[in-house]
C-alpha cells in the first residue's frame, strides 16, 4: 500500500528529514544541514550509497552557497552508520520518536573513542570567556549552578580548539588520526573556500596577511577541505577485496591519481573504535581509511583468531609457557 | 432518440437530450453528491442532487422546477468529482434549469442588478462573472444608446463577484453592496493586542465547529462575512488598515474548490497584486493576507488566525 | 500448505517464477527462475537466530507495511517451507547473521538465481487477487490521515499473530479505538478506478464487525454502504445476526472523511439515506473496504502463457457460464479468483474442478480436438521457396503456427482450434481447413446462387454466433425475407474475401457478413481478423460505386434472433429499393471487378475433385501427427 511504511522526505534549506512510518516501529532521520559541511565521510560510509554529495557555489575565491548532502530516500535502510560517523554531529535517528540507533543496539558497529574532558583545577579562569566564544560550534557554556564549564557532549566535534585555548585544562581525544597537507602554490589564485567550510578553524584566513594558513592540530580528517577545493582530484577504480565470516565481498575503491596536483590533502590512518566484528565496519574502514587502515585491522583480527584457535588447540599452558 | 419537440417525449428524455444530462441512468442513488455538497449542509436541507435527479428520472416534472436544488446549485463540481459513476450533476441540474426557465420558472434568488447611469460599459462584469449572467446590451432612451450591461436573473447566482470587479461601484445586490459589507467592519477598541479584521467568505471553512471557532476569537478580531471572496476589493484592504486595523486576512476557499468557481482565485490573485504594489513602495510587510481553506482542512482556521495574530504582535513590537 | 509440502506427489517450489511456457497440452515445457534467497534450503532449521542479530528493519508486505521485518527474515512464522531468506535491497553485509547461524552454515552470500526447465502435463492459474490502494481516493485521507487504514491492515491488527499480538491499537497514538467505522465499495463500483463489484467485500465487511464486536462489545461499529449483498447460502441470517449484535448500517456512501489536528479523530461525511439527513459523525478510526483487484503481473502471466483477460484484467475464461474453468489454450486451467473475484467456498470448489481437469489431461493417452484443423499445402507455400511472407501466424489467436524463414509453416494440430483464419489470410491458398475446405465452400455458393442469383441475399454466418441467431430467429417465429440463404463457416475470420467477390460474380443481389461481438469471438480474435478484411472490402466496394447495402457487415449473437430477422429484412428492403434493370445493370458492370479479384478461386480444386484432394492431405502431405511429437 503507498503511505504506509514508505520513506517520506522532507527537505528545506535547513535540514532534510526522512520519515518511515509503520505502525509499531516509526523511524525518523534529521539531517541538519547547519552542522553538516559536505565531508567526504558521508558518501564513503553509507552501504546503500543513500548519501550523495552536493557542490556548493565559490564566487571570487568565497563559499557563497555552502556544500552539503542529499539522501535518496528510496535507497536508505536506516541503518545509523552515518549518524555514528558524522564528524560534525548533524545527524540525528529517531525510532518511535526516541533516539536510537540500530547499529548499537545489534553491535554491528563500533563506537568511536572520542571525549573532551575538563579538569576545572587546572584552569585559569580569567581565560574562560575567551575559551567559550572560541569553539567554533559553540558547545562550552558556563554552567551557573555547577560552577565550572560544561561541553554539549553530543555535539563536540572533538577539534581541541578549547584544549590549546585553556592551556591544556581542557583534555580532548580525537578518534582519527592521520595527516593533513596544504600546498599554498597550488590553490587557485586568492581562494579562500575551504577555510570558508572548514569546521574546526584548522583551516583559517590569518588576521594579518588575510592568507589562508593550516594549523593541522585542529583538523579533524573530515575531508570537507578536500570536497570544497576547485581542484579536483581524478580517480582510478580500483576493486578491493573485503573478507569477513568466510565471506569475501568485492568493494570498488576509488584512488586519487593526481595528488600532486592537489593543494589540500588529508589522509586518515586509524580510527579510535571500540571492539567489534562486523563485515559493515571493515567495509567502511576500507573506503574511509587509507587502505592499509582496513588491512591491517582484518589481520589483525586474523592474526587474533590464529592465537585464538591455538591456545584452544594446544592447551592454554602451552602457550603461556611459550609467551615466558 | 426522442424528439424534444414532442409533447410524448418524458421529462427524462428531455433532459437527457441536453448537452450533460445524457448520463443519468448511471446514478445508482449512492448519496456521495449530497455528502460532499455544502449547499445542503450549510443553506438549504431540502438542496438534494441525489433526489432531484431521481425526480428527474421519475418524470416528476414539477417537483423538479420547484426543488430548490434547480435554483441553488453553483456548479462548484465538489460533487462530480467525488462521483464514483462520474455524472456531471451540475450539468444535469442545469438541464433542469433551462427547462424550468422555458416553461416560464423564474430563480427565487437575490440576484444583482445595474444602476443604468452609472454603468460604464466596460464589460467587466462579464469578464468576472463564472455564469455570463452580465451581458452588454445596446439600450437607448431617447434615441441616445449607450453599451451598458444587462443581468440574466436566472443565470445569477448572487456572489457579487461581479460587485467586487465593477469599477464603477454600477453592479451590486443588497446584502452584498458596498454599505452592507462596510457595515460589518467594525474597529475594536485598542487593548494592548493586535486587531485583525478577517473576511470570510460563507463557504471556505466547511466544518460547523470550525465555524463557531472563528466566531470565538475575542473582540480584537472582526469577522466580516461575504458570500464569495471575489466580492472582494483590494481597496476595503487598505481602507481597513487605514481605519486602525493591524492586519487583514481574507479567508478563502481552495481555488480548484471554490464555491462560485473562480471568485477565490480572483480574490488571491487581486491581494498578491494589492501586496506586489505595496512592495514596490516598501510597505509590504504581511500585513495583508490570502490564505486557502480546502475541503478537508478540518481545524487549519486556527493555526492560519493564531500565525497571523503572532506576526502582527512581532510588528507591533518591532515598530 | 504444509500438507501439501509433506506429499510425496507434490513437489512445492517457493520463491520461484515461471519465465517462459512453450509447447502445447500436455506436453509444454516451462522454464523456472528460482530465485536466490542466500539461504540453503536444505540446512536452515527457521531457528531465527539470524534476524534477532540483524540491525535493518524493512517494511514488511506480509504485514502490510505495518511492522517490519529484518533483512534477513522470514515473511511469517508459518512460512512454507520455513526457511529465511535476504533482501539484499537492504541488506548492508555486515554479517553478523552468518556469526550467529554458526555451524549450521546455511547463508551463502554469493547464491544466485536457477534457471531450470520442466516438464509439464498441464497448468493451474492460482494466482489470486490484489487490493486496491486507497491513496488515490484523497477525499478520504489515505496515507495522510493515521487513523483511516485498510480491511487488510485491520486484518492484522486484530489478529493475534499480527503485529501488536491482536492488540486493536490506532496508528496515531496506540489507544484501543472505541468507534470504528467501516466504508464499503471503497475503490468498487467506482467508475473512476473499478467499475465491477468486488463480490466478496459485503460480507467481508460484516465479517470484520462481527469479529470486532465480540472482542470488544462496547465498540461502536457503523458500515457505511450503498448496498449490502448477501447471495449465497446462510449469508443474509449472517447479515441479520450482524444487526442483532448492535452493529450499525448506514446506507450512504461517503464522500468526505476529515480528521482533527489535535486528536486525530476522523469524522465521515454521509448522506444518510434512510433519514435523508447528511451526518458528520466522529470516530476513532476508519476502515476501508478496498477492491478485489487483479495481480499486477496479470500481464507477465497473460503473455507467458498466450491467455487473455476479460475486460478488468481478470484471465479470460473459455465460457463465463459453461466451462469458467478453463482458458480458451487447452490444458491451462483457472482457479480462484484470479479469474474475477469470488469468495472462499467458490474458490475452493473452482479449485477442486480444475485439479480434477488438469487431472484429465495427465492421465490421457488421447486428447481429443477440434476436427477442422487447418493443414499446409507446401507445394504452394511461397515461404517454402525462400520468399518472405508469414501472414497465416499472424492471423492464429493461439500462437499455433510456427514459422521459419525458408520453410514453410508448421501448424502444431494440437494448439489448432479449427477457426480457419489463416486459410482465409493466405495470398496463396497454400493452406486449407479441414470439412471447410474452399472447394466446398465455393460448391454451396455456387448451388445457392444457381438460380435467380440477383434475387438472394447470401448470408456468411459464423458457427457460434450469428448461425445460432439465425436459428433462434427461425424457432422464434421472427419473420425474415425468403430470398435469404445461409452459409456456415467455423469463424468470421475463415470468411475468405474472395468467397465474397465469387459470390457478386456469380449475380448475388446482396451479401451479408457475419459474425460474433468483438468480445465474444470463440476464437479470441479471429473476429478480429475478420472484421478487418469485411471493412476492407466494404470501401472497395463503395469506391467502385455499389449500391449501399447489398454488401453489409454485422455482429450478432446467437441470441440475438430479432436483430438477424431484422437485418436480413433492411437487407430486402433495400434489394426492393433497386428497380431490377438498375440492379441488373450494376451487377453487369461489376462483373469484370469482381472476376478481376477473385482469380485466385480459378485456382481451387472444383468439387468432383475434392475427394482426392483431401485425401492427399489426410494421408501425411503436410499433415502433423500430434502423437509423434
Amino acid at each position: 500500500m503507498a503511505g504506509r511504511g514508505i520513506t517520506k522526505k522532507t527537505a528545506t534549506e535547513h535540514n532534510i528529514i526522512l520519515k518511515r512510518a509503520m505502525v509499531t516501529r516509526r523511524y525518523r532521520m534529521e539531517w541538519d544541514l547547519e552542522r553538516c559541511v559536505g565531508c567526504q565521510l558521508g558518501p564513503l560510509v553509507c552501504p546503500k550509497d543513500a548519501v550523495i554529495h552536493v557542490e556548493g557555489s565559490i564566487e571570487d575565491g568565497r563559499l557563497v552557497e555552502k556544500q552539503a548532502v542529499d539522501i535518496d530516500a528510496e535507497a536508505c535502510v536506516f541503518c545509523g552508520i552515518c549518524e555514528i560517523m558524522c564528524p560534525t554531529n548533524a545527524i540525528t535517528l529517531k525510532i518511535n520518536g526516541e533516539p536510537e540507533n540500530p547499529m548499537r543496539v545489534h553491535e554491528t558497529f563500533p563506537e568511536l573513542i572520542q571525549a573532551t574532558n575538563f579538569n576545572q583545577e587546572e584552569f585559569d579562569w580569567s581565560r574562560k570567556d575567551f575559551v567559550i566564544d572560541n569553539c567554533p560550534t559553540d558547545v562550552i557554556s558556563f554552567d551557573e549552578q555547577k560552577e565550572t564549564l560544561v561541553v554539549d557532549d553530543e555535539h563536540c566535534i572533538r577539534c581541541r580548539q578549547c584544549e590549546v585555548a585553556s592551556d591544556g585544562a581542557f583534555q580532548v581525544t580525537m578518534p582519527w588520526q592521520g595527516k593533513v597537507e596544504l600546498r599554498r602554490d597550488l590553490c587557485v589564485e586568492g581562494c579562500l573556500a575551504c577555510a570558508d567550510i572548514c569546521p574546526t578553524r584548522a583551516l583559517h584566513i590569518d588576521e594579518e596577511t588575510g592568507d589562508l594558513v593550516l594549523a593541522d592540530y585542529y583538523c579533524i580528517k573530515c575531508g570537507a577541505c578536500m570536497e570544497v577545493c576547485p581542484i579536483k582530484p581524478e580517480y582510478k577504480e580500483q576493486e578491493m577485496r573485503v573478507e569477513s565470516y568466510g565471506v569475501t565481498k568485492t568493494v570498488t575503491h576509488s584512488q586519487i591519481t593526481n595528488r600532486e596536483e592537489l593543494p589540500i590533502w588529508v589522509e586518515r590512518w586509524r580510527v579510535q573504535h571500540s571492539p567489534v566484528q562486523s563485515g559493515t565496519w571493515n567495509e567502511v574502514l576500507t573506503k574511509t581509511a587509507n587502505d592499509r587502515a582496513g588491512m591491517v585491522e582484518t589481520d589483525i583480527k586474523r592474526a587474533l583468531k590464529r592465537r585464538d584457535l591455538l591456545k584452544a588447540l594446544s592447551g592454554a599452558q602451552a602457550l603461556l609457557d611459550l609467551e615466558e | 432518440m426522442a424528439d424534444q419537440n414532442s409533447q410524448h417525449t418524458s421529462f427524462a428524455d428531455q433532459v437527457r437530450a441536453i448537452p450533460g444530462g445524457e448520463h443519468i441512468e448511471d446514478c445508482y442513488a449512492c448519496g456521495t453528491c449530497v455528502s460532499t455538497c455544502m449547499i445542503q449542509q450549510k443553506k438549504e436541507p431540502r438542496f438534494n442532487p441525489r433526489r432531484l435527479l431521481r425526480m428527474v428520472m421519475m418524470d416528476m416534472r414539477q417537483e423538479a422546477f420547484e426543488s430548490p436544488t434547480t435554483w441553488l446549485c453553483s456548479a462548484c463540481d465538489l460533487c462530480y468529482s467525488a462521483c464514483p459513476q462520474e455524472i456531471h450533476i451540475s450539468s444535469v441540474i442545469s438541464a433542469v434549469k433551462e427547462l424550468a426557465v422555458e416553461a416560464g420558472y423564474e430563480s427565487p434568488l437575490e440576484t444583482v442588478s445595474v444602476d443604468e447611469e452609472l454603468c460604464s460599459g466596460c464589460g467587466v462584469c462579464a469578464m468576472a462573472c463564472p455564469y455570463e449572467a452580465p451581458r452588454l446590451v445596446e439600450k437607448g432612451t431617447n434615441g441616445d444608446t449607450k453599451r451598458i450591461s444587462e443581468v440574466n436573473a436566472n443565470a445569477c447566482m448572487g456572489c457579487g463577484i461581479c460587485v467586487g470587479a465593477c469599477p464603477m461601484g454600477a453592479i451590486s445586490r443588497p446584502g452584498v453592496s458596498n454599505q452592507d459589507v462596510r457595515a460589518q467592519i467594525s474597529l475594536p477598541e485598542a487593548n494592548g493586542h493586535p486587531r485583525m479584521a478577517v473576511f470570510v467568505c460563507d463557504w471556505a471553512l466547511r466544518v460547523d465547529a470550525d465555524v463557531a471557532l472563528l466566531e470565538s476569537y475575542p473582540e480584537n478580531v472582526n469577522i466580516i462575512h461575504i458570500p464569495c471572496t471575489g466580492r472582494i476589493d483590494p481597496e476595503m484592504a487598505l481602507q481597513a488598515l487605514d481605519s486602525g486595523f493591524d492586519g487583514v486576512l481574507v479567508c478563502g476557499c481552495a481555488v480548484d474548490e471554490c464555491h462560485f468557481q473562480r471568485g477565490s482565485f480572483v480574490s488571491s490573485f487581486k491581494i498578491r497584486l494589492l501586496n506586489q504594489v505595496l512592495g514596490e513602495v516598501d510597505m509590504e510587510l504581511g500585513r495583508i493576507r490570502f490564505i486557502k481553506i480546502g475541503t478537508q482542512d478540518r481545524g487549519r482556521i486556527r493555526s492560519e488566525v493564531d500565525d497571523m495574530l503572532e506576526h502582527l504582535s512581532a510588528l507591533k513590537v518591532a515598530s | 500448505m504444509v500438507d501439501a509440502s509433506r506429499h510425496p506427489k507434490v513437489d512445492v517450489r517457493t520463491y520461484t517464477e515461471v519465465e517462459r511456457v512453450e509447447g502445447f497440452v500436455g506436453n509444454f515445457k516451462a522454464q523456472l527462475r528460482e530465485k536466490a534467497r542466500f539461504v540453503f534450503e536444505d540446512r536452515c532449521n527457521g531457528c531465527g537466530d539470524c534476524a534477532e542479530v540483524c540491525p535493518i528493519e524493512v517494511p514488511n508486505y506480509f504485514e502490510l507495511n505495518i511492522a517490519p521485518r529484518k533483512a534477513i527474515d522470514v515473511a511469517m512464522s508459518q512460512s512454507v517451507p520455513l526457511v529465511y531468506n535476504i533482501d539484499m535491497d537492504s541488506c548492508i553485509e555486515c554479517y553478523q547473521c552468518v556469526e550467529a547461524c554458526g555451524e549450521l552454515d546455511a547463508i551463502d552470500f554469493s547464491m544466485e538465481d536457477k534457471l531450470v526447465w520442466e516438464d509439464i502435463g498441464s497448468i493451474v492459474i492460482a494466482t489470486g487477487f490484489n487490493h486496491f490502494d486507497p491513496s488515490a481516493m484523497t477525499e478520504y485521507g489515505y496515507g495522510r490521515f493515521p487513523n483511516v487504514i485498510t480491511a487488510m491492515e485491520m486484518e492484522r491488527l486484530n489478529n493475534s499473530a499480527g503485529p501488536t499480538g491482536g492488540n486493536l491499537i490506532r496508528p496515531s497514538d496506540g489507544k484501543n479505538p472505541e468507534s470504528i467505522a467501516i466504508i464499503n465499495c471503497v475503490g468498487s463500483r467506482d467508475k473512476r478506478f473499478n467499475p465491477s463489484c468486488s463480490n466478496f467485500c459485503c460480507m467481508y465487511a460484516i465479517k470484520n464487525a462481527v469479529l470486532l464486536k465480540q472482542a470488544y462489545p462496547d465498540m461502536e461499529l457503523s458500515v457505511y454502504y450503498i448496498d449490502i449483498r448477501t447471495p449465497s447460502k446462510g449469508y443474509e441470517e449472517f447479515y441479520d445476526r450482524a444487526r442483532k449484535l448492535g452493529i450499525r448500517f448506514i446506507q450512504g456512501r461517503p464522500g468526505l472523511i476529515t480528521e482533527d489536528p489535535e486528536t486525530q479523530n476522523v469524522f465521515v461525511h454521509s448522506e444518510d439515506r434512510d433519514l435523508g439527513r447528511v451526518t458528520e459523525r466522529e470516530y476513532d478510526m476508519v476502515m476501508l473496504n478496498q477492491a478485489a483487484i487483479p495481480q499486477p503481473d496479470a500481464d507477465t502471466i497473460s503473455s507467458v502463457l498466450n491467455i487473455t483477460q476479460s475486460p478488468g484484467g481478470w484471465f479470460m475464461e473459455y465460457h463465463p457460464k459453461l466451462r469458467p474453468l478453463d482458458t480458451p489454450t487447452d490444458g491451462i486451467f483457472l482457479a480462484g479468483a484470479c479469474q474475477g473475484p469470488k469468495d472462499i467456498p467458490s474458490s475452493v470448489a473452482q479449485g477442486a474442478g480444475a485439479a480434477a481437469r488438469a487431472g484429465r489431461v495427465v492421465h490421457s493417452e488421447e486428447w481429443e480436438i477440434e476436427p477442422t484443423v487447418a493443414v499446409v499445402w507446401e507445394d504452394r507455400c511461397i515461404s517454402a521457396e525462400g520468399k518472405k511472407c508469414g501472414v497465416c501466424v499472424r492471423a492464429c489467436p493461439y500462437g499455433s503456427i510456427l514459422y521459419e524463414e525458408g520453410k514453410a509453416p508448421e501448424i502444431v494440430t494440437a494448439k489448432c482450434h479449427g477457426c480457419g483464419g489463416c486459410v482465409a489470410e493466405c495470398p496463396h491458398n497454400a493452406i486449407t481447413q479441414l470439412h471447410f475446405t474452399d472447394a466446398q465452400i465455393l460448391a454451396q455458393i455456387q448451388t445457392l446462387l444457381a438460380d435467380k442469383p440477383e434475387e438472394k441475399i447470401l448470408a456468411f454466418r459464423c458457427h457460434w454466433c450469428s448461425y445460432g441467431g439465425a436459428d433462434l430467429a427461425g424457432v422464434s417465429h421472427f419473420d425474415y425475407s425468403a430470398n435469404e440463404r445461409g452459409l456456415r463457416v467455423m469463424c468470421s475470420a475463415r470468411m475468405d474475401a474472395d468467397f465474397i467477390y465469387e459470390a457478386f460474380r456469380l449475380g448475388a443481389g446482396a451479401v451479408l457478413f457475419s459474425g460474433c461481438h468483438p468480445q465474444d469471438c470463440h476464437y479470441i480474435t479471429g473476429q478480429r481478423v475478420g472484421a478487418k478484411r469485411a471493412k476492407r472490402m466494404l470501401k472497395q466496394f463503395e469506391r467502385v460505386g455499389m449500391t449501399s447495402g447489398r454488401f453489409r457487415i454485422e455482429w450478432i449473437s446467437a441470441a440475438e434472433g430479432d436483430k438477424y430477422a431484422r437485418v436480413v429484412n433492411e437487407m430486402q428492403d433495400v434489394l426492393d429499393s433497386i428497380p431490377e434493370e438498375e440492379l441488373q445493370e450494376e451487377i453487369e458492370k461489376l462483373q469484370p471487378y469482381m472476376e478481376k479479384r477473385a482469380r485466385r478461386m480459378r485456382e481451387v480444386p472444383q468439387i468432383e475433385e475434392a475427394a482426392s484432394f483431401a485425401e492427399k492431405i489426410a494421408l501425411g502431405h503436410g499433415t502433423q501427427d500430434p502423437a509423434s511429437t
